[in-house]
């Protein structure tokens, strides 16, 4: 059974029952009192105090004293993915990241690979093992398994919230000089992959907010 | 001409980070000179980057091009000095707001650290030669054998004491504003360096990718971007 299959989009509260002691970002999650750690200390650690990431709340479904299921609140315009790992690796951003189970292992690749280079950060959040792994975005998400295909779907970069390693994009980029200067954001093309979920695409207005994030990506990916 | 001969024909953007690195390194030598030479550095370091990197990329696509099939990006991008010349106005119009910024903070930063060596120098001189002085005359009155001036001698003692005691915290908190002004130059220039590379790998990145896809006969992006990487932390 592929990574796709064992993806699950939830766009209401889904109970959490079943799962392993999990790590979930503070302030979301079941609403029960803060057991705070910091999990895999040495792992992507600039990424996670970027990203609020660092100090996380452990919630162990099994141990809760209330008869009612455990729930995680899915609030919309949000899904939560939650991918079943089965000894795979996903790659994703530590921003769209919810939750994880305690199996698994979070780690950093480095690309350098000039194309990415030249658009994205070269360093990668991985997140390895067997367990659950929740992937929050706003609207909709495209989840996505492509094998080699002429007509392989394009998707904006920055939209871009998971993806398995034996992913191969191309990428693509508007022409016009017009574009290179308002840094029209980079599409990647989905060559192969097992899995990828990203948002969907929504007409980015290129007003002075939209500028201003646009240049904001460029200089801090 | 081996050595360009060995570039894999399916990633030849790989051969922008050669480019990056004698920019990098420029500007890291940058910091250890005077400030005035790190200025002029910084402006002949991107348009140096600019020049070499768009050279660069004429020299090698004239030995790739001549050994690789149709379909080759190095093929499909034929730049003429015209295309060169907006390639590098983009790259300046990007990084020119943030470059200058650094640059203005770099300079603002300079001033300040000068004032702060100035006010070191001469104004702690004067603030030493005045507690001196009060010094000085506090043992002229020690000389006096009037009992009634006791107080004044006691008060002018005083004075002394405290103002070394000022000009002690005084050196002290100047040092302090200094360093942080000098790691926050520093802090600049990292920013400076980061942005100059970024934006030219950005803007070459994009023109290389746009001319490919723009061939007749080119694949769209025949580079692919891979994510199974053994370099892991």
């Amino acid at each position: 059974m592929n990574l796709l299959m064992r993806t699950t989009v939830y766009s209401d509260n889904f109970s959490i029952e079943g799962f392993e002691p999990l790590y979930a970002r503070i302030g979301r999650g079941p609403n029960r009192r803060g057991n705070f750690v910091i999990p895999q200390r040495s792992s992507c650690v600039l990424r996670r105090l970027l990203t609020g990431m660092y100090v996380l709340n452990r919630v162990d479904p099994k141990s809760r004293g209330a008869n009612a299921p455990l729930l995680w609140p899915v609030r919309a315009p949000e899904r939560i993915a939650v991918v079943e790992l089965r000894d795979e690796q996903l790659c994703f951003r530590m921003r769209n990241l919810a939750f994880f189970e305690e199996g698994l292992r979070l780690s950093t690749i480095v690309n350098t690979q000039a194309p990415w280079l030249a658009f994205e950060s070269p360093l990668i959040t991985k997140v390895s093992g067997s367990g659950r792994v929740g992937i929050q975005i706003d609207g909709t998400p495209d989840c996505l398994a492509a094998d080699p295909a002429p007509n392989a779907p394009h998707i904006s970069l920055h939209r871009l919230a998971a993806w398995s390693t034996d992913t191969r994009f191309g990428l693509d980029v508007a022409p016009g000089y017009a574009n290179t200067v308002l840094v029209a954001p980079a599409a990647a093309i989905v060559r192969s992959s097992s899995l990828v979920i990203a948002g969907r695409d929504v007409d980015e207005d290129v007003g002075t907010a939209g500028l201003a994030m646009r240049v904001g990506r460029l200089i801090i990916p | 001409m081996k050595l360009f001969q060995g570039i894999r024909h399916d990633d030849p953007l790989r051969i922008l980070v050669p480019i990056g690195a004698p920019c990098v390194l420029l500007l890291a030598l940058g910091m250890i000179f005077p400030q005035v030479v790190i200025v002029v550095i910084t402006y002949g370091a991107a348009a140096a980057t600019i020049a070499v990197a768009y050279l660069l990329f004429r020299f090698v696509q004239k030995f790739l091009g001549e050994n690789r099939g149709p379909g080759c990006t190095l093929d499909t991008w034929r730049p003429t000095v015209l295309s060169g010349l907006r390639t590098g106005c983009c790259v300046l119009l990007q990084w020119a707001p943030f470059g200058f910024l650094a640059l203005l903070v770099f300079g603002a930063n300079g001033l300040i650290v000068n004032g702060i060596e100035w006010l070191l120098t001469m104004g702690m001189s004067k603030l030493a030669a005045g507690a001196s002085n009060v010094g000085r005359e506090v043992g002229a009155f020690s000389c006096w054998p009037i009992d009634r001036l006791r107080c004044v001698k006691e008060a002018l003692q005083s004075i002394a004491t405290e103002l070394k005691g000022v000009e002690t915290a005084l050196y002290n908190l100047l040092v302090v504003v200094r360093y942080i002004f000098v790691v926050e130059t520093y802090v600049s220039w990292i920013f400076l360096t980061w942005l100059t590379t970024r934006s030219v790998l950005y803007f070459l990145s994009r023109r290389v990718l746009v001319e490919q896809s723009l061939a007749p006969d080119a694949e769209s992006s025949p580079i692919e971007i891979r994510f199974d990487m053994e370099f892991t932390r």
